[in-house]
């Protein structure tokens, strides 16, 4: 995989002049990842400086990608300077040490993440302690939001601090915002990809043609939102085919954390028997818990598809078609953050971006299946992994 | 002395300027074709490459990836340029026509962000419609470009376009040997020519019975028809060397891009037995790449692959099997891909090969024939040779002087028809060139207005042309419709607005019909003082030389100097014609003959005042109706049914060049000769009417029953022969009826005129319903062509028998 082809032509179509013009004319809500216009620079008369805060659910590489990237687009766009050095790299998942380096640092005038802005495991603590802080309106400006549970506990109406969500599976069906095009609320936005998940379905039936789809999830509203029920069940209407489902009750806490294994086993257990195939929903497991977890299905030969992306394929999923990077994204939000500070209205700003998605086989996993993938499907694929990863 | 080095020159000059003529037209159609099949060979190298990658942008797209954000498009498009050295530039645009990726930054704009010309963005919306592919030749940037469909597999919806382009220069490095070899030889045998040619200048005159110099304009035609006929078979050598190393290109390039795709999947870890479905891989190959027949992975002995490993047939005898070792995978296993080349198609185009250079060598031998024909006509001896009395001295030098005017109204027709036909493949298609809009029509409809705007000014301007012609000399008609069709060129070349366009197309469609209406005035003329005359059918010989050769050299310069500059070019041939005109055309001379011999000019035009309208009387009407609607109608076979059955047989589109050709070679040589024939036969013109409206209804009638290329090849030779002595009958008949007598010719032959071309509007109607009806409609347009003659006849007896006075006519 050849991302260095990838990596100059982006900055050439984020920081090339004169290509508002495109950014007009592109479809949907891609070209806000790739077009700069005079909207989005900053205004050489307005001296205001933003503070932003910014809070997760829980420690999670997308979490941290996808903030290291909108700091990035914040430098492309002229926002703030010096992010280069930031201290990320790929997979990491602490956003907190990130967070720290950039707070510390003079970043320009426009710009300052607030030293104690920081707030993580939203899953497991209350956010009443941000909200006040928020209510208070003092020293935060702006608060960027990670994930569908912190995204539900922050994005209401107490406070009117512009809050942008994040990393949601469905921001629409877990009441973040109301609609997917527009927020529909003066201070909240969310991303929003309302066909991300129709398209894995999609693919996954493509390739195996299922009657009967195996799906775990915690039967709660965030569950249900964060493993995007409603789009499953939609596909599952179209294209005609069963689905089988398993409940699994999230852990309250590090100590529950085990439970919630030895319930995950079972309920994946007791699906490998009754489905033809499986669509692993996001879950609360550790990568390196997921091998063991997951080789029910290829012991059976259940192809198994990740919502996630190619991390659980790596891992020993069978496929997944998912983002490539943070790169889109970042520059997307990085895009509404410019807006807002530029004037714009963020219940009016588009909140549909589609990431480009990249296909991830795992040979591996098929071989123990007995299943030959087609070859041109390995054409198209951009991560072809050899592996079952860490398996005990 | 003096006497002698004037005839050598005399005999002499007019022979070189002929083989120079030749020569440079059979040597710039040779170089033009040649250019071209260059460009096309590097678009059928560029179409394969380029499928191979939409397909895979395809199949992805089918995965979920988006058109304008495709994680790897890049990787893709580098990919795409290694295998194809020669191209310049890669990138996929949008359907809006912005470029979302560009490798390279020849013959696009340099940036992704940029987008495509309007002409490029219409083009493309247009041609996708119905193709996945076009390409053409981008004259203002000096680049040849390609583009393909990019479609989302789930509904076939247009979502993007790849295109490759490839500078000029790639083009010139392939020709330049062709074209130092062709100069080379064209000047040596030129050379040679040209002192055989002042070899036989200097022999004494041939008596008769006796040796010495042949007629001069013969040995020049010979010569240089030899020299043609060289240069056309050392043109097949290299046509043919371009086709072989085309397929040997084309068949490296998917070797590479096998070789690639297979090696990306081996390199990341898979191994031979982890992946299936190298079958279906193979299976969308083959159906690119024409000439293969098979395609297969070979594995050594003991190696247990499983399911299929090829697709396609097996090597018969005589098919080429190229050899490729593959990527070792993990298990060290090495297959070898086999590719079978199909010998039969190869052979098959090799034969077009020849057909094409068949055509070539026949349009550059009926162009020197034109030439030679008007030359020699005007040298032929005159008075002083044979002149005995001085009636006989007046005599011959008044058939001299009309001779010249049979030469000049053949050459000028041919120039008039040149010139209008140079433009006649590229007219359509400028309308997508205008950024501006017309009157928001949708592309089809826009393009097709030139053309009948263009048609209805001529049918218009024949009818007025027929009303004045009797106020209005021969000559004055004829410059003035030239002049209006130079203006009209020059216009069509110089504007940048649609609307001035067609109205440019229907000054060109004025003044060409205009100059025609006046060269028939002139026959007129002719044929009052010579009714025996073959003028007719030297004008529709000309007229079809004209369009042959006008086509073929009008598309050719198209696509080297672009479509602008043809009808410059266009204009500078219709000013020549004027030229031609005023000093080489001289008025016939001689008496009017009368009475017998030409029977129908009783009154010239405008001596009658008509009471009745033309169209009133009943042998006229009936004439038109039964005579020329239907015949011109059934023409429209060729020019409308012929090239959608062709195209629906899977036939290249120079098989309909030829058909054209076979239908012109027979008006232009057998159509002279059958109309002495039918001059010397005595036989009353409605026969000869009848016979070539039943021989054209027995053509379409052998299409009908065979429903074969060859049937139609057939049906085509019999509506050539039909109308090589039927156009000319049909003048010859309509000249023979009372209405003639009673209202001039001039009108009544526009209405004819008109007629023909209310037929070639009916005709596709007609045809369009045959196909419906399947073999049994063209039966049933035969049978209906038949029953129109017949009847026509069975009225033309009876208005016999009411009216003794046409007794003559029939």
């Amino acid at each position: 995989m050849s991302r260095c082809g990838q990596m100059p032509n982006r900055r050439q179509v984020i920081a090339g002049a004169g290509t508002a013009v495109m950014s007009a004319l592109l479809p949907r809500g891609a070209h806000a990842g790739r077009a700069t216009d005079n909207a989005l620079l900053p205004k050489l008369t307005d001296g205001r400086h933003w503070r932003i805060g910014y809070a997760e659910t829980m420690p999670y590489g997308n979490y941290a990608g996808t903030l290291a990237s909108i700091v990035k687009g914040l430098d492309a766009l002229s926002w703030l300077n010096g992010a280069a050095r930031m201290p990320y790299d790929a997979g990491q998942s602490d956003s907190e040490a990130l967070w720290r380096w950039l707070s510390a640092r003079d970043l320009g005038p426009r710009i300052r993440f607030v030293p104690d802005g920081w707030y993580g495991g939203l899953d497991q603590v209350s956010a009443e302690p941000i909200l006040q802080r928020l209510e208070s309106g003092s020293d935060i400006d702006l608060m960027i939001v990670m994930g569908t549970i912190a995204g539900r506990k922050l994005a209401l109406d107490r406070h009117a601090v512009p809050t942008l969500v994040f990393s949601t599976t469905n921001a629409v069906a877990a009441g973040i915002v109301t609609a997917a095009e527009r927020s529909g609320r003066n201070h909240v936005w969310a991303h929003v990809d309302p066909e991300r998940y129709h398209r894995q379905i999609r693919i996954f039936h493509e390739s195996f043609g299922f009657r009967r789809l195996g799906i775990a999830y915690e039967n709660s509203p965030a569950g249900r939102a964060i493993a995007s029920i409603a789009d499953i069940e939609a596909m599952a209407g179209q294209l005609g085919f069963e689905l089988v489902a398993r409940h699994v009750q999230a852990p309250v806490g590090s100590d529950d954390q085990e439970r919630y294994y030895a319930d995950l086993a079972a309920a994946w257990g007791d699906l490998s028997r009754q489905v033809d195939a499986m669509y692993i929903t996001f879950g609360r497991w550790s990568l390196e818990r997921f091998p063991a977890l997951v080789g029910i299905f290829q012991e059976r030969g259940i192809p198994t598809f990740s919502q996630l992306g190619p991390e659980e394929v790596a891992q020993g999923a069978l496929m997944s078609v998912a983002r490539s990077d943070f790169d889109g994204i970042g520059q997307f939000g990085a895009s509404v953050i410019a807006r807002l500070a530029n004037g714009e209205r963020l219940a009016e700003m588009r909140q549909i971006y589609f990431d480009t998605p990249t296909i991830a086989w795992n040979l591996a996993v098929a071989n123990r299946m007995g299943y030959r993938p087609a070859m041109s499907a390995l054409l198209a694929a951009d991560n072809i992994y050899t592996s079952l990863g860490a398996m005990p | 002395m003096q006497l002698k080095t004037g005839r050598f020159l005399a005999t002499f000059l007019p022979s070189v300027l002929l083989i120079v003529a030749a020569l440079v037209f059979s040597a710039g159609v040779n170089l033009g074709t040649f250019r071209r099949d260059c460009g096309d060979a590097l678009f059928s190298t560029f179409s394969v490459a380029g499928r191979k990658v939409v397909t895979s942008i395809e199949y992805a797209v089918k995965y979920g990836k988006t058109i304008d954000n495709f994680f790897g498009m890049e990787r893709a498009l580098n990919q795409l340029r290694t295998y194809l050295p020669q191209a310049d530039g890669v990138a996929v645009a949008l359907p809006s026509g912005q470029v979302a990726y560009a490798i390279g930054t020849y013959g696009f704009k340099d940036r992704v962000g940029d987008r495509l010309t309007g002409y490029e963005q219409r083009r493309s919306a247009e041609e996708f419609k119905r193709n996945t592919s076009f390409n053409y030749h981008d004259t203002d940037n000096r680049s040849y470009e390609l583009y393909l469909a990019i479609r989302d597999p789930s509904d076939g919806r247009w979502i993007g376009t790849l295109m490759i382009a490839a500078s000029d220069s790639v083009i010139d490095d392939y020709v330049r040997a062709f074209e130092r070899h062709t100069l080379i030889l064209v000047g040596a045998l030129g050379g040679v020519a040209i002192l055989l040619l002042g070899g036989l200048a200097l022999l004494p005159e041939r008596r008769r019975g006796g040796l010495g110099r042949p007629r001069s304009g013969r040995a020049a035609l010979t010569v240089a028809a030899l020299v043609q006929i060289a240069v056309g078979v050392t043109g097949y050598g290299a046509f043919s060397d371009a086709y072989l190393r085309t397929v040997e290109n084309t068949t490296g390039i998917v070797e590479n891009i096998v070789a690639t795709d297979i090696g990306s999947v081996i390199g990341r870890g898979a191994t031979y037995r982890s992946f299936s479905g190298i079958d279906y891989y193979f299976r969308e190959i083959v159906a690119i790449v024409p000439h293969f027949k098979g395609m297969s992975l070979a594995v050594p002995e003991g190696a247990d692959l499983s399911g299929s490993l090829g697709f396609g047939q097996p090597a018969a005898k005589g098919d080429l099997v190229t050899g490729r070792a593959l990527a070792t995978d993990a298990d060290f296993l090495t297959p070898t891909l086999r590719i079978v080349i199909d010998s039969d198609f190869i052979q098959r185009n090799m034969l077009e090969v020849v057909a094409n250079n068949v055509t070539i060598l026949i349009i550059s031998l009926m162009f020197i024939y034109e030439l030679h024909a008007f030359v020699s006509r005007r040298m032929r001896p005159t008075v002083e040779t044979v002149a005995e009395t001085e009636a006989v001295v007046e005599g011959v030098a008044a058939a001299a002087a009309t001779g010249r005017s049979l030469a000049g109204l053949r050459f000028l027709t041919f120039m008039l028809y040149f010139g209008m036909f140079l433009s006649a493949s590229f007219v359509p298609v400028i309308m997508q060139t205008f950024d501006r809009g017309l009157f928001g029509l949708a592309p089809p409809q826009a393009a097709a207005i030139p053309v009948s705007v263009e048609m209805l000014c001529g049918a218009l301007a024949i009818l007025l042309a027929g009303r004045i012609s009797a106020r209005l000399p021969w000559r004055t008609m004829t410059a003035a419709g030239l002049a209006v069709a130079v203006l009209g060129a020059l216009i069509s070349g110089v504007t940048g607005d649609p609307v001035l366009f067609i109205v440019a197309r229907g000054l060109v469609g004025a003044g060409t019909m205009t100059a025609l209406m006046g060269l028939y005035r002139l026959i007129d003329r002719i044929r009052r003082i010579d009714p025996a005359t073959g003028a007719y059918s030297d004008l529709f010989s000309g007229m079809y030389v004209g369009v042959n050769c006008g086509a073929v050299v009008g598309s050719l310069l198209a696509d080297a100097i672009g479509p602008h500059a043809v009808f410059l070019i266009a204009a500078v041939v219709l000013t020549l014609g004027i030229a031609q005109l005023l000093l080489l055309t001289p008025e016939p001379e001689g008496a009017a003959t009368i009475a017998a011999a030409a029977p129908t000019v009783a009154k010239p035009d405008g001596d009658t005042a008509p009471a009745r309208r033309v169209w009133s009387d009943g042998s006229f009407l009936a004439f038109l109706l039964l005579v020329s609607v239907p015949t011109s109608a059934c023409s429209m076979f060729l020019i409308y049914y012929f090239p959608l059955f062709a195209s629906g047989l899977g036939q290249p589109a120079s098989t309909v060049g030829q058909a054209f050709l076979l239908y012109g070679l027979c008006i232009v040589y057998l159509g002279p000769l059958l109309s002495r024939l039918m001059r010397s036969s005595n036989v009353a013109p409605g026969l000869p009417v009848l016979a070539s409206g039943l021989i054209m209804a027995a053509g379409l009638t052998t299409f009908a029953l065979t429903g074969s290329l060859v049937g139609a090849f057939l049906a085509i030779l019999l509506l050539g022969l039909s109308d090589s002595f039927g156009l000319t009958a049909q003048q010859r008949y309509l000249e023979r009826l009372p209405v003639v007598g009673t209202h001039g010719l001039a009108v009544p032959q526009s209405y004819h005129l008109n007629a023909r071309k209310i037929g070639q509007v009916i005709g596709p109607m007609l045809f369009s319903a045959a196909a419906v009806a399947g073999g049994a409609g063209a039966t049933l347009i035969g049978l209906g062509l038949a029953a129109a003659l017949l009847l026509h006849l069975g009225l033309s007896v009876l208005a016999l028998r009411r009216r003794p006075f046409m007794a003559k006519t029939a």
